[in-house]
């Protein structure tokens, strides 16, 4: 049994290793430029939250208006970071989990650069008062057409390696990533076909059309990208199986059923067919279901493993992220409920539980992955563990302040004095204003986070990690016996690659 | 589960509520049935004709591009979904024109690139604008607005908002000496310096003040709470 085993863990060692050599430029690409729109996400952030409550802060520079500072920011956050942190996760789970190493990583990284270029072009668009004014969907209309097809680009390499895995097992992770391959363009289509090329719709059909694409693009690609990572890292940082596969199972079908209807509640109120509010409504408040079988799922799986969470960085990330999912699908029930909607429809709330969702969910996630994924392709270890925990720390803290203090309460309290109609509107104002200085105190510890983060990342991409076999853990001394002495990656590695 | 049931799942589970909540929807609002008039009740009748003057189809587009909605909403929700029936200069210039928002109410509303797009509005950061246009009332009312999409805060008794400045709206050019223009803004600047607007805060202006939608509605569908108690 021996040698055979001892051969085919060989075989499957140099697999990997040749997977993540095709994958290094494309995955580091999409991460590392990723990085950096989130750095200049969270600037123009920072920008529109400081206005928001000192309206004359750089207002001598005219692009820099709160109204396009906002629409970039948000614009640049989803399309800039989230949906590249995503890519980058999705193609190298796909490689890993089909076992086929990539052919096409020459055009992936090809398509990235153009999906870069376009980015940047529609955000100068929103900077120069040619943005669409659609939350979410800021970017000049010429953006879209571009986007759909570069994703096509990108997304149909991990279709073919799905059709030729090996194996032929599919794993969990693998049928996120697949709904979330499918999801995310029709959503897009739908969102860019309806309001763009027909044009002519009803104009608030066209809003409410414009909801649910966010709805969808939250719960039918952020989330099943995030959920497929943590379903791929949980079992194997801990080296234990998945808890229960039927509640996976039961968790994924419910996300699929659930997920699509959401999105409508956004116009509560509005001139649409009342039960389009209220099917919104009500699914998303169903999905809390699959939100807590994936959490109860993940962390069951994990639990009776707390140091190697505490340790490993990408386990640590992951599971705050899913904790993360948990609390996401809690706040959006809670702003779904109809005594609350028409408190929190128009306050901040809506604005901190977006940020909870992509930051203090899907974000800790990605890097979780992130921490996995860059030492591996690159052959480098993480340098600094430090950094890792400035991190982890300055995000929770900073993205919790955000969105549960200031989003949540400041939320409640704003719409409490909007809806007090004897009260003058200048009290909800004040409200407003203060929450907002919290909010820009939240950011800049976002910003000292992913300061340290994409630096951090920059040394990685210029190969400038560790030449170690060691993994890099959050802890003293970690340098122990478990992987033996510590020695050159290279000089370990090249006999068997 | 083989992956072609995994398949024929996911495509049933998205395309039955993408056609009930987005396609199906989508069809039946681009082509609106008009609203009678009844005469016993509205004492007068014929089909009901939203109306909006000034330009407003250009004004939202520069209302999108500054993304003015993200602090203003444009709706006015009925009783079960909120007050703002209730709140002062909301939802009519009167209490008895007072309405919530309909379907009628956003002909011509358009995203940034031309397209048929509502503001409904992100936030309440800033007061609804569904009857904004009575606030701004006659010659004077409109040399306020502008000011005010100059710089809120050279309002009088407006120091404390949190509105944004729009200089990129306006141009300030060497005052010449000749008669100001009525569209010269009186705001402090430079000597020898004036600042007027341009055709965008023109255009923007214009939209601002048609924005008042009490107009009246047919009885069948106005809840208007003080309707028939005049």
């Amino acid at each position: 049994m021996s040698t055979e085993s001892t051969q085919q863990m060989a075989e499957d060692a140099t697999l990997r290793a040749e997977i993540d050599r095709s994958l290094r430029h494309p995955v580091m690409f999409f991460f590392t430029s990723g990085a950096a729109w989130l750095a200049v996400s969270l600037l123009l952030g920072i920008i529109a939250t400081a206005k928001s409550f000192a309206p004359g802060f750089l207002s001598c520079v005219d692009c820099l208006t709160y109204g396009r500072t906002f629409a970039a920011h948000m614009n640049v956050l989803l399309y800039g970071w989230c949906a590249q942190a995503a890519f980058g996760t999705m193609i190298w789970l796909m490689s890993r989990l089909s076992r086929q190493p990539s052919q096409s990583s020459g055009v992936i990284l090809t398509v990235g650069h153009a999906w870069n270029a376009v980015i940047a072009l529609g955000t100068i668009g929103i900077l120069s008062g040619n943005g669409s004014g659609q939350p979410w969907m800021g970017f000049p209309n010429f953006v879209w057409p571009c986007l759909i097809v570069l994703y096509a680009a990108i997304a149909i390499w991990s279709v073919i390696q799905f059709r030729v895995r090996r194996g032929g097992h599919v794993f969990i992770s693998q049928w996120y990533i697949l709904a979330a391959l499918f999801w995310f363009p029709w959503t897009l289509l739908t969102a860019h076909v309806f309001i763009h090329v027909i044009g002519d719709g009803h104009p608030v059909f066209a809003t409410a059309i414009n909801a649910w694409f966010r709805s969808g693009l939250l719960f039918l690609f952020f989330t099943p990208i995030a959920i497929a990572s943590a379903y791929y890292l949980a079992p194997k940082v801990t080296g234990r199986p998945v808890y229960s596969y039927s509640l996976a199972l039961f968790g994924f079908w419910a996300l699929a059923v659930v997920g699509p209807w959401a999105g409508m509640q956004k116009l509560y109120g509005a001139p649409i067919p009342v039960w389009l509010q209220y099917a919104g409504a009500g699914a998303t408040i169903l999905l809390l279901i699959p939100a807590i079988a994936v959490s109860v799922n993940i962390l069951k799986t994990v639990s009776a493993k707390g140091e190697t969470v505490a340790h490993s960085p990408s386990l640590r990330f992951s599971v705050a992220g899913i904790i993360g999912l948990a609390a996401t699908a809690l706040f959006a029930a809670a702003l779904a409920l109809p005594g609350s909607m028409s408190l929190t429809q128009f306050s901040i709330a809506s604005y901190g539980f977006d940020i909870f969702a992509l930051y203090g969910f899907f974000s800790m996630c990605m890097f979780g992955a992130i921490y996995f994924i860059v030492p591996r392709i690159t052959g480098r270890e993480w340098i600094s563990t430090k950094f890792i925990r400035v991190h982890f720390w300055s995000s929770i803290y900073g993205v919790v302040f955000i969105a549960l203090f200031c989003g949540l309460l400041g939320g409640y309290l704003q719409g409490q004095a909007v809806e007090n109609f004897s009260e003058p509107f200048a009290s909800a104002m004040g409200r407003y204003k203060i929450y907002t200085i919290g909010m820009a105190i939240g950011w800049v510890f976002v910003l000292l986070a992913n300061f340290f983060f994409c630096f951090h990342l920059l040394l990685m991409w210029l190969r400038l990690g560790r030449r170690s076999n060691h993994p890099t853990l959050l802890k003293h001394n970690a340098h122990g016996q478990v992987h033996g002495p510590e020695g050159d990656l290279d000089s370990l590695q090249s006999p068997t690659s | 589960m083989t992956v072609k049931h995994f398949f024929y799942g996911l495509i049933i589970s998205f395309a039955v509520p993408w056609l009930l909540v987005v396609a199906i929807p989508f069809e039946s609002m681009r082509s609106l049935e008009s609203v009678e008039f009844s005469e016993d009740k509205d004492e007068r009748t014929g089909p009901y004709i939203p109306s909006r003057g000034g330009r407003m189809s250009n004004g939202s587009l520069i209302y999108a591009a500054e993304n003015c909605a993200s602090c203003h909403s444009q709706v006015i929700r009925p009783t079960y979904a909120g007050n703002d029936l209730f709140r002062e200069g909301w939802a009519g210039a009167s209490k008895d024109s007072r309405r919530e928002s309909n379907a009628f109410d956003y002909p011509g509303e358009m995203n940034g690139a031309g397209n048929a797009f509502a503001h409904i509005g992100e936030s309440r950061n800033g007061p609804d604008l569904s009857n904004v246009g009575y606030r701004y009332e006659g010659e004077q009312g409109y040399q306020d607005l502008l000011v005010r999409l100059y710089n809120p805060r050279l309002l009088e008794g407006n120091y404390k908002s949190i509105c944004q400045p729009n200089p990129a709206l306006f141009k300030t050019e060497d005052d010449k000496g000749q008669a100001n223009h009525r569209d010269t803004l009186d705001v402090p600047t430079k000597e020898g310096k004036k600042v007027v607007p341009r055709d965008t805060a023109l255009t923007l202006a214009n939209y601002i003040l048609s924005l008042r939608r009490d107009d009246q509605v047919p009885d069948s569908m106005n809840y208007n709470p003080r309707k028939g108690k005049k």
